[in-house]
């Protein structure tokens, strides 16, 4: 259903561009959930923008394609890719529950939203906002209350609700519910899969949280310094991990079910993305460092049924996978 | 028992001022928010105690009353011995010595204006460090104990200059220049990049011990608290709901509410298939509390007794204590 | 064991922290400030305006080739009254056969006199106004805006002639009266934006490390607060040289002191004023100007406040 291929996103600052997205490349399946994790910085909403070109002013998509059941998104005119967004692609923000006006009742923006993208009568609209509402478990009387009513969980709920009202295929969501908690978090996250399997639609789901990916989706890349570094089967990936990065971000994430792990950090920072060091982009941070990944960019090599990983070390994976739990030697890469 | 801290029954009550017209028009009773409504416990030596639970449930409202932020509305809060809730002046800024707080967002609790060196500083000057040697010297001491090295390279930095995670050392160092005895710390890392946290974390955790702090974590993120708590309470709507050694609360939960809490945390096992959460509807608002058991209305095994009386607190296990009708 | 920080020893020498190292950093920030103003093309005018006229006032009665006071003949012996600008008075002569050149070079002595002492006055009593209310709210926050909202009642105008009139026509006293009135509007935008930094985590933390109240206010909250205090100050230097000018035209001005206004004044009261253009047009133009300078400049300052701004 969409194939991303090779995406170059760059931003242009007064020191030069900055590479957000470089040569990104992963492809969806309809019906899919797929998930971009990362830390902040790694090009994974960048890349979410890209597809919806949403960039602001400074953002340019400066090469590869974007292809959207069929038809390159990248080369649609303004107008055209106006009639896709929300119809066909919609997308769900992070900070989306706060972007509600307060000043105006939250059933209104739903319906204007609605209204802008297709010639419905107001009694239609208000009519199918309250089938969303009723579908994302929102009493539909309170279409008439404001924002500031509506608790934290609702909001999301309520914007949940407005990406889904012109039944888009795709549905984009970036850190739906970094903001919320735990209980909340849950409860929305199974709504949205049922809604996502009742309307036949597929997610492309941005986050941080390796956990809420391994919940949620089918298949992942990882994604650091705007380069994909590792994509698969969440299975795949998660139990039998074949990038230093992803083992780096297994250890970040302590556990509360199963044995206490020692919670180990990647020791420096990502990359500049304006002048990016040659060779592989996360060799400064790698305890598996060897000459050449410093010299030459890795190739995304398969290593799996639908699973590929870019590393130049990828016969050593059974070793690294043992050694990437020692602390020490993530300490190592601090001393360097 | 070495306990440096502790709070016995506290509660934090804020009235809540009606507009004029309301007070004119309406016959309802003046209202009150009850952050914390009777909340006990204590954190000993070289100890670590977690506050955990969703937005609302009072957890950083009780942090706030411990390093007096606030003055509690009832209650003891005992350092050491004394009970320093309604103390002022001078007596204040005794204790204020004692206890410091690490803030969640470490850019937000810092000067935009001041230098590393100034706010590592000011907490030696307003206590009366006159040298000035004396000073650098326990700035660069304390820098390089909360991993900012070589603090030389920090001093004249600015807030701005700096990343997330340095940023947060610096809070940290802030904190510990005054070698305090009791320390919070309100969501450290939740602003953070994930491979930056265990950093943070592990150092919290060193110097905790090394210093033989008394230790209050908070976080709504349970495995965080599992990391790096000894002891754990879970607060609901102001109280505390269940306490005890953390592998016990996290293996043995008995409290509804704390099985609902973690049976909703995310696994990161991607075979791991939750069940739907054992639980009905919303956080109620503080300021409308339901009658009895604050969780009844939420509770799937909730009794008629749960409607129509508060929970009492009953021992399950060593140190380990719950507030639930369903032990009684 | 417990350990304290005190047990690790240092093994290298202490770095140097020199107190000029304090003040260096101020110039430099200064400096930026300096060079962010002067990319914004309106502020750069601004400040080119302003440092004119202030080149001009100190050294004034060197620039101006003629006595203000001093009636002037010409060539032909008789006065030069009423003479429309020449090369020998560029900005014409007035009445008296007076060198309107001259008058103008010597008045902007009053104008930026008065300008910068009032906007100086009218910030630190603004800025500590909004600084104590915002902080201390209750009672005290109260009193203070109350008395701001009594001082907002009161015509500006009517207010600085009364009391001129009242307290006898010198320039201090016409400075008194624009401070009076003018710090209430520094004094509401100081204390919102307090009552806004009041919520931010460092304040708690300053609290926390046993900050006193002064310290707080002083120390942390000032220094954050002060760039808005300068965009009113530039503000109320405007503000300050109008009613100056307003005033003296209004013949409320210092008798011994040739300011703008006061030129004004002698036109209309030689009701030369749809006569003899230049003797109106010449100190009209320096006040706008002037004014103008100190807009442009505030509006500049701005960008540096919020750095978004810059490069529009």
């Amino acid at each position: 259903m969409l194939e991303v291929r090779n995406l170059k996103t760059y931003f242009k600052t007064k020191a030069g561009y900055a590479q957000a997205v470089d040569n990104v490349s992963f492809t969806l399946q309809p019906g899919e959930n797929f998930g971009l994790v990362g830390e902040s910085g790694c090009g994974k909403t960048t890349a979410a923008k890209s597809i919806l070109r949403l960039l602001p002013p400074n953002g340019e998509i400066v090469g590869g394609q974007i292809f959207f059941k069929g038809r390159d998104l990248v080369k649609l005119s303004a107008e055209e890719m106006r009639k896709v967004r929300w119809k066909e692609i919609s997308m769900i923000s992070q900070s989306a529950m706060n972007s509600l006006d307060p000043v105006y009742k939250v059933g209104d923006q739903i319906i204007e939203a609605i209204q802008a993208h297709e010639p419905l009568t107001r009694a239609d609209a208000i009519s199918r906002v309250k089938e969303l509402f009723n579908l994302v478990g929102i009493d539909p009387k309170r279409l008439n209350d404001y924002p500031h009513q509506f608790s934290g969980g609702m909001k999301q709920r309520s914007i949940i609700a407005m990406s889904l009202a012109l039944n888009p295929g795709l549905i984009i969501a970036d850190e739906p519910t970094t903001a919320l908690d735990v209980i909340v978090q849950d409860q929305i996250l199974r709504r949205i899969k049922s809604l996502l399997e009742s309307h036949g639609a597929s997610m492309i789901l941005i986050t941080h949280d390796i956990s809420v990916v391994a919940e949620m989706c089918d298949r992942v890349a990882v994604m650091y310094a705007g380069k994909v570094m590792e994509v698969g089967g969440v299975i795949d990936v998660f139990k039998r991990p074949f990038h230093p990065y992803t083992l780096g971000l297994q250890n970040a994430f302590p556990n509360v079910h199963g044995p206490k792990q020692e919670l180990i950090s990647i020791p420096g920072s990502p990359p500049k993305l304006i002048n990016p060091p040659t060779g592989c982009r996360f060799a400064a941070r790698c305890p598996f460092v060897i000459a050449q990944c410093r010299e030459a960019e890795p190739a995304m090599a398969t290593v799996g049924h639908g699973h590929e990983a870019a590393c130049h070390r990828l016969d050593s994976i059974d070793w690294m996978r043992a050694e990437a739990t020692k602390k020490e030697i993530w300490d190592r890469v601090a001393a360097q | 028992m070495n306990e440096i801290i502790q709070v016995r029954n506290l509660k934090k009550h804020f009235p809540i001022t009606s507009g004029f017209f309301a007070t004119l028009v309406s016959r309802t009773p003046p209202r009150t928010l009850k952050a914390i409504d009777g909340v006990s416990f204590a954190i000993a030596q070289g100890e670590t105690v977690g506050l955990a639970g969703e937005s609302g449930c009072g957890k950083t409202t009780t942090a706030k009353v411990m390093v007096r932020l606030y003055e509690p509305s009832e209650g003891e809060i005992l350092f050491q011995g004394e009970n320093i809730a309604h103390l002022k002046g001078k007596e204040l800024k005794w204790f204020r010595r004692h206890a410091q707080m690490v803030f969640q967002d470490p850019y937000e609790s810092l000067n935009p204006r001041y230098t590393v060196a100034n706010t590592v500083e000011e907490p030696l000057i307003i206590h009366g460090v006159k040298d000035r040697d004396e000073r650098t010297e326990r700035i660069v001491k304390t820098l390089e104990l909360a991993g900012l090295r070589p603090a030389e390279d920090y001093l004249d930095r600015y807030p701005h200059e700096m990343s997330g995670g340095q940023r947060q050392r610096l809070a940290i160092a802030r904190a510990l220049v005054l070698q305090p005895r009791f320390i919070v710390a309100d969501e450290p890392v939740s602003m953070l990049d994930v491979s930056i946290r265990a950093g943070v974390l592990n150092l919290l955790r060193r110097l905790t011990a090394d210093m033989g702090l008394a230790s209050l974590y908070i976080s709504h993120d349970l495995s965080l608290i599992r990391y790096m708590c000894d002891r754990t309470a879970i607060m609901y709507l102001g109280r505390i709901v269940e306490i005890g050694p953390t592998e016990k609360v996290i293996s043995d939960p008995h409290h509804p509410y704390t099985q609902v809490l973690l049976a909703a945390v995310p696994s990161s096992d991607p075979e791991h298939r939750k069940a739907p959460l054992q639980i009905d509807g919303e956080v109620p608002s503080p300021i409308d509390l339901p009658a009895g058991c604050r969780f009844h209305p939420r509770c799937r095994k909730a009794k008629p007794i749960c409607r129509e009386e508060d929970a009492p607190t009953v021992q399950v296990g060593p140190g380990h204590f719950v507030e639930c009708h369903l032990f009684s | 064991m417990v350990q304290n920080a005190s047990d690790l020893t240092i093994r290298r020498p202490l770095p140097k922290r020199s107190r000029w190292k304090e003040v260096r950093r101020t110039i430099e920030s200064l400096k930026g400030q300096f060079v962010v103003l002067s990319k914004d093309r309106l502020g750069l005018a601004g400040m080119l305006i302003m440092g004119f006229f202030l080149l001009l006032a100190i050294f004034a009665p060197w620039l101006a080739p003629h006595d203000p006071m001093e009636t002037l003949m010409r060539p032909d012996g008789s006065m030069a009254r009423m003479d429309p600008p020449s090369l020998a008075f560029p900005f014409g002569t007035d009445r008296m056969g007076r060198d309107i050149l001259s008058q103008v070079i010597i008045g902007s002595r009053v104008a930026l006199l008065v300008g910068i002492l009032s906007a100086f006055m009218v910030v630190f009593i603004g800025t500590n106004v909004g600084l104590i209310a915002g902080y201390y709210g209750g009672k005290i926050d109260d009193l203070l805006m109350r008395i701001t909202d009594i001082v907002y009642g009161v015509p500006f105008l009517p207010f600085a002639v009364i009391l001129v009139a009242l307290l006898g026509p010198g320039l201090p006293n016409i400075i008194l009266a624009i401070v009076l009135i003018t710090w209430r509007t520094t004094a509401r935008v100081v204390r919102s934006q307090v009552l806004t930094l009041k919520q931010r985590a460092f304040i708690d933390a300053a609290r926390i490390s046993g900050a006193s109240n002064l310290r707080i206010i002083y120390l942390h909250l000032a220094p954050n607060v002060l760039p808005i205090s300068f965009v009113y100050a530039a503000i109320s230097m405007g503000w300050a040289i109008l009613t100056e000018a307003s005033v003296s035209f209004l013949g409320y001005g210092d008798p011994l002191l040739m300011s703008w206004g006061k030129i004004l004044f002698n036109a209309y009261v030689a009701q030369a004023v749809t006569v003899a253009w230049w003797w109106v047009m010449a100190p009209g133009l320096a006040i706008v100007l002037l004014v103008l300078s100190g807009f442009f400049i505030s509006r500049a300052y701005e960008e540096i406040i919020n750095p978004r701004l810059r490069g529009r």
